[in-house]
Formats: structure tokens, C-alpha cells, sequence
């Protein structure tokens, strides 16, 4: 169980949230307004935050930047509303870990949440990795060499990139988002079929000539790398 | 005009104008009075000079009639040498000069009545020829031996004259500068009147409503005109954005309503029609999808609209050009090849720009997303950037249909779709953010014929 605080003042999303993430293995306590929300995430023991950037009382960014001076690193992951330009990068400086743009689609709030909970549970193995290994895929971070099966592949600069992050989150849903804003470091959907152009280099040099596919796609929300 | 006469005197200007005449006046009064003193003063102490030496060469002739050495009482008959010489002074002239001689209470000569002897400077008034007016002299009296009186004077009427010759200059000239200092300021501030009331009437012209009025201007550079100017493009400002806002309300209004009106004519049918779960699904599905493409739009018309506000000043920053091209060119190499389209990038090195890389990625990414859509399978794109005379040129050509001369200024606007183009997907939004991202950054945008085909044209200034 993940234990999860929802820090929305608008009961229809908190609610949405709070369904969604609790068929997925979440704890949710939901704070309607910015003083309930600082309060609960000083004194609960939580492995994740929601917070909407405009509350009522303290708004999103000032209750982050507090629990970071209190030194709660609980990973934060921003509502944000569409629109928002510099939504990103505030966040960011405020000590938040992600953001997603209201309205969401539960898929891309599930991946992000999973992909931020399994980093901070990560954090302190994840920087001496230096060899990722799913299957029979190796990627060498030192070497910057990928082989499966103890076939050399050569990929390119951007294909190592999105390798990378799908095994960093293998076993687990990655969005078209997540992968732009990741690996591409763009914050707009170019709204083509850009990122399955890409995907769809890579599957062909890890996959083709193999038996068992490790890039698959998952329909309406993105991609997954795992073994079978 | 009445309007503008009541308010006349009430003006800045007119009342520069009056302290301006007020403040020369005075000076004038000031230097006026002081040459009035300075000259009657002078005139003055040279007529008595000139009366002193007639009553000096008197006394001496007076005094040494009988010699230089002798002193006894003088006879009659010896006073005859100064006597004639003042009878021939009052021949020779006219009434100006006046003179006295008398012994003992009697007139040996002059033209002056026997008065009591009085030393020194004096000033009073005589009676002039026969029967003529009383008249001011000044002159100088001095006692003489054996009890004789001596006395010369001059007639005060020339000085007189020449005190009113003074006065009169001094009213001609005092009315005279009256006179214009008045008319120029009521010249000076009726047409700074009628200037701010051409503003005047301009403001409440566009307050009822002319929202197309602007202030005439007179062709001069003067700062009424500047203002004038600074008004004026203010005004286009204002109401450009106006228009690009009521726009966007009848862009929303007209092009939203229709997706959405799909999306409800599609549920309507499937509760009607929708017999398993299956369809219900389908139906759902394809209802998540509308929204979400609905949504987009939203997004799309919010970032058009913050990037036009200017919102997004703090994504700027000093940026490596080319390796911003480069990211689009890779970004869109597969892509390209995927939908077998020749891509063909052509960046030049060290290329230099302040921008901001997420809105400059997508500006570029919008034009080659809009060529991969429009063009045929095979067609040449290319992406070309480099440097030009005046900044950073970038170019996205294409080898497909290209877009008819009157189209090409339209399709910058938002939700503009052309005819042929209303089948694909795509919200209409790609060129008009574009539009709105060239503008942020000082840029022109402009569509070419490529001949055959489209060429987009970005050009960027050189950093100011």
C-alpha cells in the first residue's frame, strides 16, 4: 500500500484521484485546502504528496517550499492547470518532483505516481547502477553500451536516451508525456506521431530477430518494457 | 468656438504667456524709469553747469571793474562792463537764459524782477516775457561786493520736453508690447486649445463607440504631436488586441461548438441505439477521445493566448541556435523517414539567438508537422537555417500542394482550416501559434510559393 496525501480543494477531482489511485494500491488522505494539507504532511508518514498548485489558504508551491525547508522530502508530485506556462519550471524550483496538467487522464497519473514512489524507494541504490538488466537486455551506463542476449546493438544518442528511461521504469507504464518531457525535454505535446516513430526504431533494433518483444505498447496510454 | 473662447484664458498656455508679458513689462517699466532719473538728472546738472560759468564770467566782471588791485566801493559808471555783457547775452538769445544784476534793492540789469538776495542753487518759478505763464527756472545766485546781487538761471521747459519725449517712448512702447504679448498668447493658447480638443474630441468619439477614430496629426514634431503619435499607437494597440479578443470569443463560440456537438449527437444515438456493453464501450471510448481532443484545443487557444499576454518572458534565455535546430531535426528525422518523406536539414554552426527553447522547438515543430500533414507521400522536406543580414533566417520547405496566395495570410488565424484540410485531424491552432511565437520573439513569419510547394520563412532579428 502506498500512502498517499491529496492536497485539492475541488471535491470532484479529489474524488477522481482518490478512486482512481486507491484501486491501484494507494492510501488516500485527502486535504481540501493549502493548512491542511502542511499540517497533514508534516505529521503523517506519507510516500507521496498531490497538491494542486491553487489552493485556498497557502497556495501549492509556498506549502512545498516549506516542507522542503523542514526538510520532508516526501516526492510532490503538482497539479497544475492547463495553460500554465512556466508551470514546469516553478514547480520544479519550489522542491516539487513532477507535475501533470489538469484535466488528466488516469493512466498518465498512475504512471507518474508510480514512477515517482519506485524512484524515491530507489533513490539511494538507483545513482550506483551502473548496468541495467531486463531479461536478457544489458545497457551499460559507464560504457554507454547496450546488448541482448550478448548481441552488441548500436543505437544513437536519442535511442539510448528512451531505452534508458523505459528500463530505469521497466515492468511499469511510461506515457507519451513522461517520454517527451524526459527524454526529449519538452514540456508541449507536439500532438504527431512522433514518440511512435521513435519507439518503433528502438523496438526494431532490441526486438526484431528476437523471440520474445520487451517494448510493448499499451493501448490509450503508452508503453512498457518487460520481459514476456 | 465659444467653447473654445471660455476656456481660452483659462489655458496653460495663455497664462505662460500672460506671467511671460507680465515679468517683460516690468523689466521694461524698471529700465524705462531709470533712463527717465538718469536723463533729467543729467539734463539738470548741465544746464546749471552752463548757468555757473555765465555767473562766474559775471562776477569776475563785476568784481574787477576797477582793476585787480584797487578795492574801494565801485562807482555806477564802472558796473557798465557787466552790465552790457549781460544785455548782450540777453540779445543774443532767447528766453532761455534768464539773468539778474542788482545793487542795493535796484536792477542794474537782467530780465528777471528784482528778488531777495539768496545764495546758491535755486529753483522756482518766474513770469515769463509780458504777460506770458508762470514757468519753472533753475539756477545759481552768489552775492557780489558792495552789496550787489548776482543771479543766473535757465528755463526748465526744455528739460520738461525732454521728460515728456521720455514718457511718451516709454507709452508706445509699453502699449505696443501690451498689445502682442496679449495677441500671442491668445494665438499661442487657442491652438494649443484647438490641439487638445481635437484630442479631446477624438477620446469621446471612441468612448461612443468609433473605435477607427484617431487623433489628426499635423506633421510637425513638436510634442503635441508626439503625444498625438504616442496616442494614436496606443489606440492601434488597444484595439488590435481587441480584435484578436473578440476573435477568439467567436473562434470559440463557432469552432468549439461543433466538436462538441459531435460529441453529444454521438451519445445521444448510442443510448439509443447501443444494445451490449461492447458499445457502450466503443462509445465511451470514442467520447474520451473527443474531450480529450476538445481539451487540447483549450490548452492550445491558453498557450496561444499567454504567449501573445507576453506571459512567458521568463522561458528566455541565451540559447545555442543550433543545437535547438538540431534537437528538431532529430526529434523529427524518424518521423519523416516512418512517413517516407526525403528530410533533408541544412543548419549552419555557432548560430546565436535569445529566445525561449521550448516555444522556439515547437514553433519549428508546428511548421514540420503542418508540412508532413499537407504534403504527399516521397515529397522533399527540407529544414534550412542559417544566418542572414539581419538576424537568423530558418526555412521549412516542402514539395507538396502549397497554399493559394489569398489563403496564405488566413491561415495564421486561429482555427483557420482550409477547405481540403477540414477532413484531417489537427485543431487549426498550429499556424496561429506559431504566429503568436515568431511575434514574442520580434520575428516575421511569411509563406512562400516553393514553386511547387510551400516555403515557410521565419526570419529573427539580430540580438538587439
Amino acid at each position: 500500500m502506498v500512502k498517499t496525501l491529496v492536497i485539492e480543494d475541488d471535491p470532484q477531482t479529489a474524488l477522481y484521484i482518490t478512486q482512481g489511485l486507491s484501486r491501484n494500491g494507494h492510501t488516500i488522505h485527502w486535504a481540501p485546502t493549502g493548512g491542511d494539507g502542511f499540517v497533514q504532511a508534516r505529521c503523517g508518514d506519507y510516500e507521496l504528496i498531490i497538491a494542486d498548485r491553487m489552493l485556498p489558504g497557502m497556495d501549492g508551491l509556498t506549502l512545498i517550499r516549506r516542507l522542503r525547508d523542514l526538510n520532508i522530502q516526501t516526492p510532490v508530485l503538482f497539479l497544475t492547470n492547463m495553460g500554465e506556462l512556466n508551470a514546469r519550471v516553478e514547480g520544479l524550483e519550489a522542491g516539487g518532483d513532477d507535475y501533470i496538467t489538469k484535466p488528466f487522464a488516469m493512466v498518465e497519473l498512475l504512471a507518474r505516481t508510480n514512477a515517482l514512489v519506485r524512484r524515491a524507494t530507489l533513490v539511494g541504490a538507483y545513482n550506483s547502477h551502473t548496468v541495467l538488466r531486463v531479461s536478457s537486455l544489458e545497457m551499460n551506463l559507464v560504457t554507454r553500451t547496450v546488448s541482448r542476449e550478448g548481441q552488441e546493438i548500436d543505437l544513437q544518442t536519442q535511442e539510448f536516451k528512451l531505452l534508458q528511461y523505459l528500463m530505469e521504469h521497466s515492468g511499469r507504464i511510461v506515457t507519451r508525456t513522461m517520454l517527451l518531457e524526459s527524454v526529449w525535454g519538452l514540456e508541449f505535446d507536439p500532438g504527431t506521431t512522433l514518440v511512435e516513430s521513435h519507439v518503433s526504431r528502438l523496438r526494431s533494433k532490441i526486438d526484431k530477430g528476437f523471440d520474445m518483444p520487451l517494448i510493448h505498447t499499451v493501448r490509450g496510454a503508452g508503453y512498457v518494457l518487460r520481459a514476456g | 468656438m465659444s467653447f473654445v473662447q471660455a476656456r481660452l484664458f483659462q489655458t496653460e498656455a495663455f497664462r505662460l504667456a500672460a506671467i511671460y508679458a507680465g515679468l517683460f513689462l516690468g523689466s521694461m517699466t524698471l529700465l524705462l524709469v531709470v533712463i527717465y532719473l538718469v536723463v533729467s538728472h543729467a539734463f539738470a546738472a548741465s544746464l546749471l553747469r552752463a548757468a555757473t560759468d555765465d555767473l562766474n564770467a559775471i562776477r569776475t566782471a563785476y568784481n574787477y571793474a576797477d582793476g585787480p588791485k584797487r578795492r574801494r566801493p565801485l562807482q555806477e559808471a564802472e558796473l557798465h562792463e557787466a552790465k552790457e555783457m549781460i544785455e548782450d547775452r540777453i540779445l543774443a538769445n532767447d528766453d532761455e537764459d534768464l539773468f539778474l544784476l542788482e545793487k542795493n534793492g535796484r536792477k542794474i540789469a537782467g530780465n528777471l524782477p528784482i528778488m531777495g538776495p539768496a545764495p546758491g542753487v535755486q529753483r522756482f518759478a518766474y513770469v515769463a516775457g509780458r504777460g506770458a505763464t508762470q514757468r519753472m527756472l533753475l539756477g545759481r545766485g552768489e552775492q557780489l561786493r558792495d552789496g550787489a546781487y548776482a543771479f543766473v538761471g535757465r528755463d526748465l521747459e526744455s528739460l520738461e520736453e525732454a521728460r515728456e519725449q521720455v514718457l511718451i517712448a516709454f507709452t508706445i512702447v509699453f502699449g505696443t508690447s501690451l498689445v502682442l504679448a496679449g495677441v500671442g498668447g491668445i494665438v499661442l493658447s487657442r491652438s494649443f486649445v484647438q490641439r487638445l480638443d481635437a484630442i479631446t474630441t477624438t477620446c469621446r468619439s471612441i468612448m461612443s463607440g468609433r473605435l477607427k477614430d484617431r487623433i489628426p496629426a499635423r506633421g510637425t514634431r513638436n510634442e503635441l504631436d508626439q503625444l498625438a503619435a504616442s496616442i494614436n499607437a496606443m489606440l492601434d494597440r488597444i484595439e488590435a488586441l481587441m480584435e484578436s479578443l473578440k476573435q477568439v470569443t467567436n473562434d470559440i463560440a463557432h469552432d468549439l461548438r461543433t466538436p462538441l456537438a459531435h460529441l453529444r449527437y454521438r451519445l445521444e444515438g448510442v443510448r439509443s441505439e447501443a444494445t451490449c456493453i461492447e458499445d457502450y464501450e466503443l462509445a465511451i471510448d470514442r467520447a474520451i477521445e473527443e474531450s480529450d481532443s476538445l481539451l487540447t484545443m483549450f490548452a492550445g487557444l491558453l498557450r496561444i493566448a499567454q504567449i501573445e499576454a507576453g506571459a512567458r518572458q521568463a522561458g528566455m534565455q541565451e540559447l545555442d541556435f543550433t543545437s535547438v535546430m538540431d534537437r528538431v531535426a532529430s526529434l523529427y528525422k524518424p518521423l519523416m523517414e516512418d512517413t517516407v518523406h526525403p528530410f533533408t536539414a541544412r543548419i549552419e554552426n555557432g548560430l546565436k539567438f535569445r529566445g525561449d527553447p521550448q516555444l522556439l522547438i515547437q514553433l519549428f515543430s508546428n511548421l514540420l508537422d503542418n508540412a508532413l500533414r499537407h504534403t504527399p507521400q516521397g515529397a522533399e522536406i527540407t529544414l534550412s537555417a542559417g544566418a542572414t543580414e539581419s538576424g537568423i533566417g530558418v526555412a521549412v520547405e516542402d514539395r507538396g500542394e502549397g497554399i493559394p496566395r489569398e489563403d496564405r495570410s488566413k491561415v495564421f488565424r486561429r482555427f483557420f482550416r482550409r477547405e481540403k484540410s477540414r477532413t484531417t485531424p489537427g485543431s487549426g491552432l498550429g499556424l496561429a501559434l506559431v504566429a503568436a511565437v515568431v511575434e514574442l520573439h520580434a520575428g516575421t513569419v511569411c509563406l512562400e510559393d516553393n514553386k511547387p510547394g510551400l516555403r515557410a520563412q521565419v526570419n529573427f532579428p539580430a540580438q538587439a
